[in-house]
């Protein structure tokens, strides 16, 4: 790895830390390389920049943002948080425990851990407050559980990984399945923990009866469905993630315009503005990154990478363990789709030469990255959710401590049982 | 009330992308239908969306510049006095209007190599679906330019 490239690197993500946007920083540290490089060429970074977006399969991610920014912006939200309510509204820490749950039922329709948590924030925190609990745990919780979001499938950081790293995304999609299901376990026996010993109590006197599950079951139906669409979608092999992405955003549309009636022309508009600004603002540093990892390959990082890693270890579960470290760490200053989309080909390469299965490895960056959204100095989930509560980042911190503990031990547990993630991908034969 | 050029950026930059993922989003589901319904494709479909998709990423990316929506951390500014913030956002702004300037005229130079090549399916030349990158790179450049001047007459005006 030359000189030149880690001053680069370094350049990246000091301008990064001091405020120039991911997209530039990366750009600008990619055209530094090829203006200063002997045989390389800008022309050489404009074709890496468009062939990397002129891809077909990449359609999957606006699809699927348009999908889950009608679920949010047509009333959904509130009838799966009013689900949410009467499945678990009588346990103990009851409002703490709907917003674990929203965000799994949520995050099973968006894929996105931002849009989640302002919804808890924005609909469940106030309420939490009202009922006594500290602003702190409530945004706390409401941040921690929206990191399910990111690992279920619709999630774009899946869809990125398996595109940029030659992985089958629907492998990926059922793979994060269960670590999703586990972080909301383990949430929500941490939630039950804080509220035995602070005596926060249930919003329900009991538990809810048959016809009122029914009833909220009912409300919510069409919603539910999506997500049993997708997984059977998948599981046929009938249709490409593209395809399936694009039935998600139709479904989605038909059922908020048809059955809950709550998206007009107005909000279609806007749902297609929304559309088009998130996915430009992920995508345009996939582009910039994709000139970035043009110069990983000219330099033959993952070739030195490797060769660094194997001088360490050989066994497979050190290289996990070093990876998660390193990749938390960077995590915290550098924002994460930046990060996977430059790494996912270099991380491909270390599974593949280490035996460690790349849906497993997969599944493992992005929850891994995904943590690295809960804290300072780059944690857009935090700062979304304290922004909308007030929360103070020290407090929201003190309260997070817990869930974090248990979201490192979990991803830990992750990686060194691979067939947690593994298991379903294989059963399902896809 | 919005003047002439900003309204002309936000047709450019926020109502053609948007309107360019209502296109995609029909085209392909038109596609997936044909596809299963009578066995056929809509002609083109595949290489006309993702066209359409590229335009509306660096359109879309344009729009952002102007609203000043891209990811960025912001944590350290917030800490900092409020003259050397200012002064970091400046320096940040003229960073982004730079590489921005620097990358239209290298895709201006991409664009302009690209005529006498064709597309795989339409057969149309490469250089009309590439001039979106030099257009949206000096939108980009223009409204880092605009958002310094503003920071700057802010600032003075303080």
């Amino acid at each position: 790895m030359s000189t030149l490239l880690i001053l680069d690197l370094v350049g990246m993500i000091v301008a990064m830390v001091l405020g120039v946007p991911v997209v530039f920083a990366v750009l600008g540290a990619a055209l530094f390389y090829y203006l200063s490089g002997d045989n390389t060429s800008t022309l050489v970074m404009m074709q890496q920049v468009q062939t990397s977006l002129r891809s077909f399969p990449l359609l999957a991610i606006p699809f699927f943002v348009f999908a889950g920014t009608v679920m949010a912006k047509g009333g959904i939200a509130e009838r799966i948080i009013a689900f949410a309510y009467v499945m678990v509204g009588h346990w103990r820490g009851g409002l703490a425990q709907v917003a674990v749950l929203n965000s799994l039922i949520m995050g099973s329709m968006s894929g996105s851990a931002v849009a989640d948590a302002a919804v808890d924030a924005r609909v469940l925190v106030p309420q939490m407050q009202r009922h006594g609990y500290s602003l702190g745990f409530s945004s706390a919780v409401s941040a921690a559980s929206s990191l399910i979001a990111p690992v279920l499938p619709p999630s774009t950081s899946l869809i990125l990984f398996g595109l940029l790293g030659q992985v089958s995304v629907a492998q990926l999609f059922i793979g994060g399945v269960v670590p999703a299901l586990l972080i909301a376990i383990v949430c929500m026996t941490i939630v039950n923990i804080i509220a035995t010993r602070r005596n926060y109590g249930s919003v329900r006197s009991a538990s809810a009866t048959g016809p009122e599950m029914a009833s909220a079951f009912r409300a919510c139906f069409w919603a539910l469905m999506m997500p049993v669409m997708l997984l059977l979608g998948l599981r046929s092999g009938l249709f490409t993630i593209t395809e399936l992405a694009v039935i998600a955003a139709l479904y989605t549309l038909a059922v908020s315009v048809l059955a809950y009636r709550t998206v007009g022309w107005r909000e279609l508009w806007d749902i297609l503005k929304d559309t088009a600004t998130t996915t430009s603002t992920v995508l345009i540093i996939m582009g910039a990154s994709a000139a970035f990892s043009y110069i990983f390959a000219i330099e033959r990082v993952p070739a030195h990478v490797i060769s660094g890693l194997s001088a360490i270890s050989e066994n497979k579960y050190v290289i996990l363990l070093l990876l998660n470290m390193a990749l938390l760490l960077l995590g915290m200053i550098v924002e994460g789709a930046a990060i996977m989309i430059l790494a996912a080909p270099v991380l491909v390469g270390i599974a593949q030469h280490f035996g460690i299965d790349p849906v497993q490895m997969g599944v493992l960056v992005t929850l891994n990255l995904t943590i690295g959204t809960l804290t300072p100095p780059v944690g857009i989930v935090m700062f979304t959710v304290c922004s909308i509560t007030g929360c103070r980042v020290g407090e929201f911190l003190r309260e997070l401590a817990p869930f974090l503990c248990g979201l490192i031990a979990l991803l830990i547990a992750l990686s060194m049982i691979p067939e947690i993630i593994l298991f379903l991908p294989h059963w399902t034969a896809l | 009330m919005r003047s002439l050029p900003d309204r002309v950026a936000q047709i450019v930059d926020e109502v053609v992308p948007a309107l360019l993922t209502a296109f995609i989003i029909v085209l392909v589901a038109a596609d997936v239908l044909l596809r299963n319904a009578l066995g056929r494709t809509v002609p083109y479909g595949i290489e006309l969306s993702t066209y359409a998709f590229v335009w509306m990423v660096f359109l879309g990316a344009a729009g952002a510049s102007r609203k000043g929506v891209h990811f960025q951390v912001d944590l350290f500014q917030e800490r900092l006095p409020e003259r050397v913030s200012r002064g970091l956002a400046a320096a940040a702004q003229i960073f982004c209007a730079v590489v921005a300037l620097v990358m239209t005229h290298t895709s201006w130079e991409y664009a302009m190599r690209s005529w006498n090549r064709t597309s795989e399916g339409m057969e149309l030349p490469l250089g009309y679906f590439y001039m979106v990158f030099p257009a949206s790179f000096g939108l980009m450049a223009f409204a880092h330019a605009l958002h310094v001047w503003r920071a700057l007459r802010k600032g003075r005006a303080s």
